[in-house]
């Protein structure tokens, strides 16, 4: 039991990331139709300039933190303006592999600047752990599915007093997480929770929050016209490059918070970090290409999928070993099959829009 | 050698000048017009022939007989056996490239799985042409290797096959969606190639490839310029094995080439077309979509195993690491710089794509001018690795942004500005 709520907690901090990656792809494919290929670069540039400023320059990484995703916020603009706006309305692939192109380059001046080998952070987060009582865990990871859930069902508009219960119930998770953080520890027995994996939880909490009240906001709301009909939108006065552009921003400066939190907290991290964005991609596929909660849920849902297969892999289950049967490293493919699977039953992901074709 | 040459060149030209004949009764009789059309096919069919048969050998054998027949015509090519290498590796690509083209260009479906199709091609080049054979004792034909001419076409078929398999995917996704799709098939590929080791031989790969049926001996190639390591008899005459590729490998582009341009004149053609240009109404004129694009993702998968057969047996080896993401990239990226359906400018695109970063890497020495360039490997900075895969992101981010219809856009723009020289347009 302890065994398997530490692994579900290391998979949902990784998820947690994955959801931030994910998230920015949502908002880029939302204003423009672009699978963004160089959004791992944006992943590298948060890991790598807080690294620069906390270790190198020596700022506090505190300050280093909010710099680093605001400057990763700012490269992300950079690539829609410098690339991504001189080719739009082209076949979309095209763009695509103009973003992979972005991210040889960025790639290989990261790698310049920095060197191939590992690096530590050397962050206060450290590798600062606890022994939780898995009964006060238990009841914090029930009561997020059961908010998620609720969420999701409301989604489609099946439970009554649709946006309370469900902001209710997130609620009671929270409060549930902070009082199992100071009440539930224990020193002799317990699952493993390290520090770096609540912050990580707690991110994804804030930036939820966030994105519910942006997309509230009039720049939110002008953000989702323009999704909805491009056209249209533009005839109302708004302005693409604007919207764009500050989709672009806002997606940069969540991938350096992911590639900060994936960097942070006792991890090394080299250049290979941003292949993440290859699990992001089967994450917000099952939560739908277009929807930004569903980002979150399939982030979190690859996270802990990956984590659990990774987990017990080379566990005996009565004479059964995964890996036998499967091959080393599964986890690196599952999230890819769980993908296969659900596309095959919902085309558009658990939460994503039909695309309604006339013609 | 010569003789077949001449015979070969002899009957191209007797072949299309009989279809020109045919061709010219209703021809326009605007004499004029028809002379500022440019060189006609026939043209470019005898420079192709010229250039297949005098690129491996240089401009001396072509000498041999009736003094410099084809004089130093051809200076500038690359003759060395590093160019015909580059050649080679280019003309694999391409027959990959122009398989990718059937599915984008003519399909209108993106995939970036194919790469694990070419990696199948591979393995099973491997072991239907290869000394595997004899290992998996069930396939074993008299414990003898099958000759190029029946492995390659098998390669085709079963790259069709494992191709077609993610084709019920195909119909019930779209877009983006089928994008991200056929990441889960290079996925799933990779973890096949390195964890299935009794078959693939894990992460270090296969050596053993088939070799094109050459017997490895170590003579020297015909022509000045090339000194082969392994070569092979053609004919009763020495060649280099880089000679022999070049002739196996473009041959087969040419054949891919026809191929590809002969389907969109065909009824399946023209239902993969109209299947790309608007869904609905291809299916209320009675075309299959979906059995249309199940055929279009066989073909395209058929091409690009062959390709992936081809490379092995090239470099001699196979590893899962080669058919990886990086592949499948490449192919797609040789499909938009050549310009989307068309042929042809798959083909160039394909040439050049292929060959920029090895001709950065090889002429790297001449890059010391850079500024920044970090020599000493130890320490951290611009090496020339990063430089030689820099100059290749930025070639492909800047044609995509200054030139969105690729070589073939660029080539008409300029063929339509020749012809109406001192006038603009």
């Amino acid at each position: 039991m302890n065994e398997l709520l530490s692994v579900i907690s290391a998979g949902l901090a990784n998820g947690a990331a994955l959801a931030l990656v994910g998230i920015g792809l949502v908002v880029i494919y939302r204003t423009t139709r672009v699978l963004n290929f160089a959004h791992g670069v944006l992943v590298l540039a948060g890991a790598y300039l807080t690294y620069e400023l906390h270790v190198q320059v020596g700022l506090s990484y505190y300050l280093a933190v909010p710099l680093a995703v605001v400057l990763s916020g700012v490269i992300g603009y950079l690539l829609d303006v410098s690339v991504i706006r001189r080719m739009r309305g082209r076949p979309h692939f095209a763009i695509i592999m103009a973003t992979f192109g972005v991210s040889i380059v960025v790639t290989q001046i990261v790698e310049a600047s920095w060197g191939v080998d590992t690096l530590q952070m050397n962050d206060p987060i450290g590798t600062t752990s606890w022994l939780v009582d898995p009964r006060w865990l238990t009841a914090v990871l029930v009561a997020a599915l059961v908010a998620a859930v609720a969420q999701a069902l409301s989604h489609r508009g099946r439970v009554p007093m649709g946006r309370i219960i469900p902001l209710a119930l997130w609620g009671v998770a929270v409060v549930l997480l902070a009082l199992t953080v100071v009440l539930g520890r224990r020193t002799g027995d317990g699952a493993v929770v390290s520090l770096i994996q609540i912050v990580a939880v707690v991110v994804i909490l804030v930036v939820g929050v966030l994105l519910a009240l942006f997309n509230r906001s009039r720049v939110g709301t002008v953000s989702r016209a323009m999704a909805v009909d491009e056209e249209a939108a533009i005839a109302l006065g708004v302005s693409p490059n604007l919207v764009i552009g500050l989709a672009w921003g806002m997606a940069g400066a969540l991938a350096g918070l992911a590639g900060i939190l994936l960097s942070s907290g006792g991890h090394t991290f080299d250049t290979t970090l941003g292949n993440v964005l290859f699990y992001a991609f089967p994450a917000i596929i099952l939560g739908g290409l277009d929807s930004t909660s569903g980002a979150i849920v399939g982030g979190l849902l690859v996270g802990v999928t990956q984590q659990l297969v990774f987990g017990y892999q080379y566990r005996q289950f009565g004479g059964f070993v995964l890996t036998d049967y499967l091959g080393a490293n599964f986890h690196l493919v599952f999230p890819y099959l769980v993908l296969v699977v659900v596309l095959l039953v919902r085309p558009y992901g658990i939460w994503g829009t039909k695309e309604v074709r006339r013609s | 050698m010569m003789l077949i040459v001449v015979l070969v060149v002899a009957t191209a030209m007797v072949l299309l000048q009989a279809r020109e004949n045919r061709r010219r009764v209703p021809r326009t009789p605007n004499d004029a017009i028809r002379r500022l059309r440019g060189p006609s096919a026939k043209v470019w069919v005898i420079i192709g022939l010229l250039l297949f048969v005098c690129v491996p050998i240089g401009t001396s054998w072509i000498g041999i007989g009736r003094r410099h027949l084809v004089p130093d015509l051809l200076p500038f090519l690359p003759l060395s056996d590093f160019g015909l290498s580059v050649l080679i590796v280019s003309g694999i690509y391409a027959v990959g490239a122009l398989g990718l083209n059937v599915l984008i260009g003519y399909t209108g479906e993106v995939s970036f799985g194919h790469a694990a199709f070419a990696g199948v091609g591979a393995y099973l080049a491997g072991y239907l042409g290869g000394p595997l054979l004899s290992q998996l004792a069930t396939l074993s034909i008299g414990g003898s290797v099958l000759p190029t001419i029946i492995w390659l076409p098998l390669v085709a078929v079963g790259g069709a096959l494992i191709s077609a398999l993610t084709g019920p995917f195909a119909l019930r996704l779209q877009g983006n969606y089928l994008a991200i799709v056929s990441l889960a098939v290079l996925a799933i590929g990779q973890q096949v190639f390195t964890n299935w080791q009794r078959l693939t031989g894990g992460a270090s790969g296969r050596t053993p490839l088939p070799n094109l049926g050459l017997q490895v001996n170590s003579s020297i190639g015909i022509g000045t310029a090339f000194r082969g390591t392994a070569g092979g008899n053609v004919f009763g005459t020495l060649v280099s094995r880089n000679q022999v590729y070049f002739w196996m490998t473009w041959a087969l582009v040419a054949l891919c080439c026809l191929l590809v341009a002969n389907l969109v004149r065909t009824r399946q053609g023209r239902a993969m077309m109209a299947t790309r240009d608007h869904v609905t109404s291809a299916a209320l004129s009675g075309v299959g979509v979906s059995s249309t694009k199940i055929r279009s993702f066989a073909l395209s998968g058929a091409l690009v195993a062959v390709s992936g057969a081809m490379y092995g047996s090239f470099v001699q080896s196979v590893a899962p690491n080669l058919f990886g993401l990086q592949l499948s990239i490449q192919f797609l990226v040789m499909v938009i710089v050549g310009g989307l359906g068309s042929v042809g400018a798959t083909v160039a695109g394909a040439t050049l794509v292929t060959a920029l970063p090895l001709l950065i890497n090889n002429y790297g020495a001449q890059l010391a001018w850079v500024p920044f360039l970090q020599t000493d490997p130890t320490k951290i900075g611009l090496n020339e690795a990063n430089l030689v895969n820099i100059l290749y992101g930025l070639a492909i981010v800047l044609l995509l942004v200054f030139q969105p219809s690729g070589l073939a856009g660029a080539y008409d723009k300029a063929k339509g500005y020749l012809r109406r020289w001192p006038m603009r347009r």
